[in-house]
């Protein structure tokens, strides 16, 4: 690596302002932002989605969209190693030099970010080709090094196959060794690790570490997630609404917060040590799962017996009043259960019984009693865009389980319930006449539990309902499903990949993996006192902020 | 305190709402028009299409003749456009005016012919002359000194404004937008049987555009239910509905239609009652390509959680399908129905082409297209290309439409914005 200067940065952003043109009308994304990043540095860019963090990110490498206008003054210097360039200045083959040269990009989708058609390893041998010079061969050497490096197994193997042969932690790995393949000076991570699941996060948050050692490179991370932060960052700036509204060093940052805003996002992080002590004693449940399991017949496959199953015999029991969190990676079955208990996946084993005012019982192969489900157990999608109709407004969205079963009647009643339960969702009662698309997503959230209220259920499904949000929002909403639990004695099963909403939300926690349950009990046990292996490979692999000295912060706060 | 009433039928708070309140409350029609509204080819031939379609549905009244061979001008056949004007070397007139067009008479001197005791010589004579040359009929003289006024919501010949069988109903009148005092005006020149030009165009936009809806609401009848009921079922129901579907694609179209006519020959039907007939064949064949993208848009959306969520809140399957699917793909099936009539008013003029469809006497645009590739119009009755000017006028009208309705239809599909 060339000598630099300590004293001068590797990238240096200075009063960059971006307005994105639109149809109403101009809209300020980045608002004179500053920025300096030194070499070997690895500087967290935090904010909320909107903030400007990733419009910063891709003007650093010009590939901000067409409707995007850079204002002057805006700088963005980079240091090659001789004399530094502007970035905004250049085109052509120097503009291509520092795209994959000089700065490489990882991103959050790594599925979306490979060509599907070809194979991964031709995709690195191209970029290799073209910046470093070397013939194929060659370059499919230092590939299948690369590879091996970023801890891919049989890397030969994998360097000939498809992008949708490989898992998601795999696939990160394989975008991360694309990146490296030219030795960049400066890595910018787009929320590498925020569509992966906690333990693969923390193999590969460990791997960039590791690899910034090796390299030398300079990391511009860019995360919502303050834990992931404090585990790999040395420099934090946090953005909101365009603007950097705190920046200096991760360690006074996380732990001596100077903007609100920043100790906002800082009280979304779990805070393990103070989880409640579980009740005495557990309340009946409310419904009860005997021997589930779900079959899913292969796709193409007309014959019996080539299946998957998703879920196997699993029994629980849900207790009533309590928000119980069913935790698991990505696959582990915990939506097909969650689904299975509504009746909207069928189950090929098992029953689910709900204990309500009149008991019921769903059986394998039996006929779904859609309504009766209905009237006592309703379902939060994560998806909020998804799970609305766009074509009907926000009071006939709410409405539509009382008039799809007919349980009004009057419009009047109707309309007066829409109300009540709008209410109690906090959502403007004035806005009901509107279309979702006049919603934001955390709005949306609450359209999507009020439909879910409005016949009083007493059983909710949340798949994944924090998932989309930001970290502000979704404390809004988890606020939101805790108050429902304790003012209506609701019970909800929060099903989550999340660790840090669940240890925040949850009384009673649901592990499970591969279909199986591995474990279950108290919040407070599953945490502090995991007895499964993998419940314990779970906990640890959270990144979590020093609980010791977050506590001395409040104590210090609380002495002042 | 906020009633009820006044949150959702407060008719005049939405008035005094604010701007915002119309975007945020605006439903899926609404954000349709105002995209529209924007595009300024869409609206210009919007505008033209509007026209086409009230002076065709209104035909009778904006026809100054009886397109009829009632209304035939047995004077002023084969006759030449007459035009309007205001003023001319006699002065000026407020009231715009035209002339008294006269027929020249052949001057065919049959009785020279007898006189010259006949023979071949004088026959010979008489056809070198030119004289019965199809040209030299057309021509005509203008009497620039007798002007016809045009009158307007004058009385012409009666005809129906509506007119129900089944209900008994049948509302006459018979004034018409424009006409002359004394004999007709001929505003596009008149055809060999001194049948109107310009009025039978006007009639023959309806007679083709009704076509043309019978047509596409069979087809589009057939392609929601096939498509539909694949998507939504999927499964075993959509592998054998859209086997069936390709089954039928594969079929060539003309055979079709020219079994259809030899058949419906057998029956006896007015040549009207006959083209209705090929059209709903037409459209009940033509499922196939609508169905077959109904199936895939319900395929894709029946998985959204919408859907899902409806289901969960103890929505019947109807219910699903008409209340949120349906809706989901209308404003796409609107514009595929737009941007296929010129489609099928191309088929109703091959099939005239082809002496399937209608024929004279009927006005169809068809027919009248059919017409002009009459050598003897090409080269002698230029006007009577008036109707193929019409035709295109009206099929670029609806492509131009149903472009920009395209391009501004589902404006949630940047629902992600």
């Amino acid at each position: 690596m060339m000598a630099l200067n300590p004293m001068t940065p590797l990238l240096d952003i200075q009063d960059l302002t971006i307005d994105f043109r639109t149809d109403e009308g101009l809209v300020r994304a980045v608002n004179n932002v500053n920025l300096k990043l030194h070499a070997g540095e690895v500087m967290g860019l935090v904010g909320e989605s909107g903030s400007g963090k990733s419009a910063t990110a891709k003007a650093i490498m010009r590939l901000h969209p067409g409707n995007a206008l850079i204002r002057q003054p805006s700088r963005i210097q980079l240091h090659n190693g001789k004399q530094p360039v502007n970035v905004l200045g250049l085109s052509g083959r120097n503009l291509r030099m520092v795209r994959g040269g000089l700065v490489s990009m990882i991103f959050q989708e790594p599925m979306a970010s490979f060509a599907p058609a070809i194979p991964i390893g031709e995709q690195i041998v191209e970029t290799i080709c073209i910046h470093l010079g070397h013939d194929r061969k060659e370059a499919r050497r230092i590939g299948i090094e690369l590879f091996e490096r970023v801890g891919i197994p049989l890397p030969e193997k994998r360097f000939d196959q498809y992008v949708f042969e490989l898992s998601g932690g795999m696939r990160q790995r394989a975008m991360i060794a694309t990146a490296l393949a030219t030795r960049p000076k400066l890595l910018i991570a787009d929320e590498p690790t925020t569509a992966l699941d906690v333990t693969i996060q923390a193999q590969v948050l460990e791997l960039m570490m590791e690899l910034r050692e090796q390299m030398g490179m300079s990391i511009l991370f860019i995360t919502h997630d303050l834990g992931v932060i404090g585990k790999v960052a040395d420099n934090v700036s946090v953005m909101r609404q365009g603007k950097v509204v705190e920046a200096g060093a991760a360690d006074r940052v996380l732990y001596q917060p100077q903007h609100s805003y920043t100790r906002r996002l800082l009280d979304a992080l779990p805070h393990i040590h103070s989880l409640p002590q579980p009740p005495a004693q557990t309340p009946a449940p409310i419904v009860s799962i005997d021997n589930l399991s779900i079959d899913y017949q292969l796709a193409g496959s007309g014959r019996k017996g080539e299946s998957f199953s998703a879920v196997r015999d699993i029994s629980l029991d849900l207790p009533q009043g309590q928000i119980i969190g069913l935790v698991g990676e990505s696959g582990s079955g915990k939506t097909s259960l969650g689904k299975a208990i509504l009746g909207a996946t069928p189950m090929s084993q098992g029953q689910v019984r709900f204990h309500t005012e009149a008991p019921f019982t769903l059986k394998a192969g039996a006929k779904i009693k859609r309504r009766q489900v209905a009237s006592v157990a309703q379902m939060v999608f994560q998806d909020p865009y998804s799970s609305l109709n766009p074509r009907l407004t926000v009071r006939d969205i709410i409405a539509e389980p009382l008039e799809a079963m007919g349980l009004t009647g009057s419009r009047q009643e109707t309309d007066a319930r829409v109300i009540e339960v709008a209410k109690r969702c906090h959502l403007n009662v004035d806005h009901l006449r509107r279309f979702p698309h006049a919603f934001s997503g955390g709005q949306r959230q609450r359209i999507s539990i009020a439909r879910a209220l409005i016949c009083n259920p007493q059983f909710l499904v949340a798949d994944e309902s924090v998932a989309a949000l930001d970290v502000s929002i979704q404390a809004e909403i988890l606020g939101l499903l805790k108050e429902l639990k304790r003012e209506y004695g609701l019970t909800i099963l929060f099903i989550s990949h999340d660790l840090s909403v669940i240890a925040n939300l949850c009384d009673h926690v649901v592990v499970m993996k591969h279909g199986e349950l591995v474990e279950q009990g108290s919040v407070r046990k599953i945490f502090t006192a995991p007895e499964q292996a993998y419940t314990r490979r779970l906990i640890s692999a959270i990144p979590l902020l020093d609980q010791a000295r977050l506590d001395a912060q409040v104590k210090q706060q609380v002495r002042a | 305190m906020l009633s009820i009433s006044s949150i959702f039928r407060g008719r005049a708070a939405r008035q005094t709402a604010s701007q915002d309140d119309a975007y945020y409350t605006a439903g899926q029609f609404a954000l349709i028009k105002a995209r529209f509204m924007k595009k300024t080819a869409g609206l210009v031939a919007g505008f033209v299409l509007l026209l086409m379609l009230l002076m065709g549905l209104f035909a009778p009244f904006f026809s100054p003749v009886d397109p009829g061979i009632d209304g035939a001008d047995e004077s002023y056949r084969r006759g030449a456009p007459q035009a309007v004007y205001f003023w001319d070397q006699n002065g000026f007139s407020w009231r715009p005016f035209t002339y008294t067009y006269v027929k020249d008479q052949p001057k065919t001197d049959f009785a020279a012919l007898l006189q010259g005791g006949g023979g071949l010589a004088a026959l010979d004579k008489l056809t070198s002359s030119g004289a019965l040359n199809a040209s030299s009929q057309n021509k005509y003289t203008v009497h620039e000194d007798q002007r016809r006024y045009l009158q307007f919501f004058v009385r012409g010949w009666e005809y129906s404004i509506l007119s129900i069988d089944t209900l008994g109903i049948d509302i006459r009148w018979d004034r018409h937008l424009v006409g002359v005092e004394q004999g007709m005006i001929h505003l596009m020149g008149t055809d060999e049987d001194g049948k109107d030009v310009f009025s039978r165009t006007l009639h023959a936009i309806w007679v083709t555009i009704s076509i043309a809806i019978v047509a596409l609401i069979v087809k589009l009848f057939s392609s929601l239910l096939v498509g539909g009921v694949s998507g939504y079922f999927g499964g075993r129901v959509d592998a054998v509905l859209m086997s069936i579907t390709e089954a039928v694609r594969v079929i060539p179209p003309i055979p079709i239609y020219l079994a259809c006519a030899v058949a419906l020959a057998q029956i006896d039907l007015t040549p009207t009652q006959r083209y209705f007939a090929i059209a709903v064949v037409i459209g009940a064949l033509d499922f196939a390509t609508l169905g077959r993208r109904l199936r895939t848009h319900i395929l894709v959306e029946r998985t959204q959680d919408y859907v899902l969520a409806a289901q969960l809140s103890g929505a019947s399957h109807m219910r699903v399908i008409w209340r949120h699917l349906v809706p989901s793909f209308g404003s796409y099936i609107i514009v595929d129905t737009l941007i296929n009539f010129p489609y099928v008013i191309l088929a109703e003029t091959s099939l005239s082409f082809l002496g399937l469809g209608l024929t004279e006497p009927v006005n169809s645009l068809g027919v009248l297209l059919q017409k002009a590739q009459d050598p003897d119009i090409q080269q002698n009755m230029v006007w009577q290309f008036f109707p193929v000017a019409v035709f295109v006028a009206l099929v670029m009208a609806f492509v131009f439409v149903g472009d920009a309705l395209r391009d501004a239809a589902d404006p949630y599909s940047e629902r992600n914005k």
